[in-house]
């Protein structure tokens, strides 16, 4: 309820909106409507009220809520359903369960914070109070077993593309999955599906951005190697929207992949690629090779040259300059 | 004498029998033999519902020098052993993390959604599940080797 009210001041925060208007859209007593109205103010939200014009949403705090993400989000599936969770131990864990509880295709699992966040093979992402985002969106695409990693990358694009829209700032992508600006490291991608025989069920995308940290707030080893989007454009961001921005961009770049093939992602993310045409060596566990990135084939799979001029085939590994 | 023809057909009705050998000697017929190999009698034989278990040579040559061969214990073992395939190709990892327990060990007890191991490509972490109940007794691949697309995994023996 104090959702639904929430979210109809935020549609509505260009105008009054009066008691009587509230109370009969949400079906309840104006002194219920003021009662909520009290709960959200208490939590950080400033809201004016005029005598015979209504209320009016002044002030959002920078907290995230289902309300605050799904306000006037014009995605189609990506997010309607969206499960939030202040702290989780991990959002995979949390959308999985959601999945076979049946929750619909689209659904995100956010959480401010990640008790037990899952980079890489389980490396910890770092994720202080209402400073990051930790988002995992199911899906349900009719594709084979081995078009499937291919998704990684198209989460890839989607998120640098909404981190340059909305902030500005130019994000790239490390090779499958990471996103960098100015060669620091400020979001990363990690997929999961289920898969009966041949037939895909489900996929997880899960995604971790660095919205508001300062430096600090990362422990010393990662300060070289980690940034925000706060510490690279000196100014705070709103989640909710970098958010909705996300969703957007995954919905249309989802449809692109499901629609054209990976045709269409392949020349995106090229333009996005760090390291493109550039020496580069990957590891593989315990080996790694040396060469030039060629980029990626029409299935996402990196190409590497090495120096008596074979091109291998890259699957898995860690891409370092 | 038999024809050509007819030696033929002879061949398949052996073929298609459960005996190993025909002879046929004496008089016009003078001496056909047909003999199976074993192992052909093993694959020739009625298919069984699930063909999972089915030898696949094709990544054998390469594990042959680490990994003593399924084929190599005899054709008892073929009958009730049944390989876990990966998927796709990608990095085999056999536990969730470097540090965390492997999921399965040699000797384990598996059901059918049991997750036996993971294989990532391109940080896509895919849950391989048994889709077979029965003991695992072998372990085909390394920790952090890369598999092909169909290669054998595991060894389970089933039932």
């Amino acid at each position: 309820m104090k959702h639904e009210l929430l979210r109809i001041l935020i549609e509505m925060k260009d105008t009054y909106v009066s008691g009587q208007q509230l109370s009969e859209r949400l079906g309840v007593s104006r002194t219920a409507v003021w009662k909520h109205m009290e709960d959200l103010r208490r939590e950080g939200y400033v809201i004016d009220a005029v005598p015979r014009k209504g209320y009016q949403l002044k002030e959002r705090p920078n907290t995230l809520s289902e309300a605050e993400i799904k306000a006037g989000l014009p995605t189609k599936s990506i997010g309607q359903t969206t499960i939030y969770k202040p702290t989780v131990t991990s959002t995979q864990s949390v959308a999985k369960e959601a999945y076979r509880a049946g929750t619909p295709h689209g659904t995100a699992v956010v959480a401010s914070e990640q008790s037990g966040g899952r980079g890489r093979m389980e490396r910890l992402w770092q994720s202080p109070d209402h400073t990051s985002i930790s988002v995992s969106i199911i899906v349900k695409p009719d594709i084979s077993i081995s078009e499937a990693p291919q998704l990684t990358l198209v989460a890839a694009v989607a998120v640098a593309e909404a981190l340059a829209e909305v902030t500005e700032l130019s994000a790239q992508i490390k090779w499958p999955n990471d996103i960098y600006i100015n060669d620091r490291k400020v979001a990363g991608v990690l997929t999961e599906m289920q898969a009966e025989s041949d037939r895909m069920q489900m996929m997880i995308v899960g995604i971790g951005l660095n919205i508001n940290q300062r430096k600090d707030h990362f422990p010393g080893d990662l300060q070289e190697k980690a940034t925000s989007l706060r510490m690279e454009s000196g100014r705070e961001w709103s989640r909710a929207n970098i958010l909705q921005a996300l969703f957007v961009s995954f919905e249309k770049w989802y449809g692109r992949w499901l629609a054209n093939g990976f045709k269409d992602i392949r020349t995106a993310w090229d333009a996005y690629a760090l390291l493109y045409k550039k020496p580069i060596k990957v590891v593989q566990g315990n080996k790694s090779i040396h060469g030039h990135m060629l980029g990626i084939d029409n299935e996402g799979i990196l190409q590497l040259q090495d120096q008596d001029g074979e091109v291998h085939a890259i699957y898995s590994g860690d891409l370092e300059s | 004498m038999y024809s050509i023809d007819e030696i033929k057909e002879l061949l398949k009705a052996v073929d298609e029998s459960g005996i190993a050998e025909l002879e046929v000697t004496g008089e016009d017929h003078s001496g056909v033999v047909i003999r199976k190999e074993s192992k052909t009698v093993a694959q020739q034989a009625p298919a069984p519902p699930v063909q999972v278990a089915a030898p696949t040579e094709r990544s054998q040559p390469e594990e042959q020098a680490e990994t003593p061969r399924a084929d190599t214990t005899g054709a008892s073992t073929d009958e009730n052993a049944e390989k876990i395939t990966s998927p796709m190709v990608g990095t085999f990892y056999r536990g969730p993390s470097p540090d965390a327990d492997s999921y399965v060990q040699v000797g384990d007890r598996i059901g059918e959604s049991s997750v036996v191991c993971i294989v990532e490509a391109m940080k896509l972490m895919n849950e391989i599940e048994a889709e077979t109940e029965g003991e695992i007794i072998e372990i085909l691949v390394e920790n952090g080797e890369l598999v092909d697309y169909g290669q054998p995994l595991f060894l389970v023996k089933t039932g």
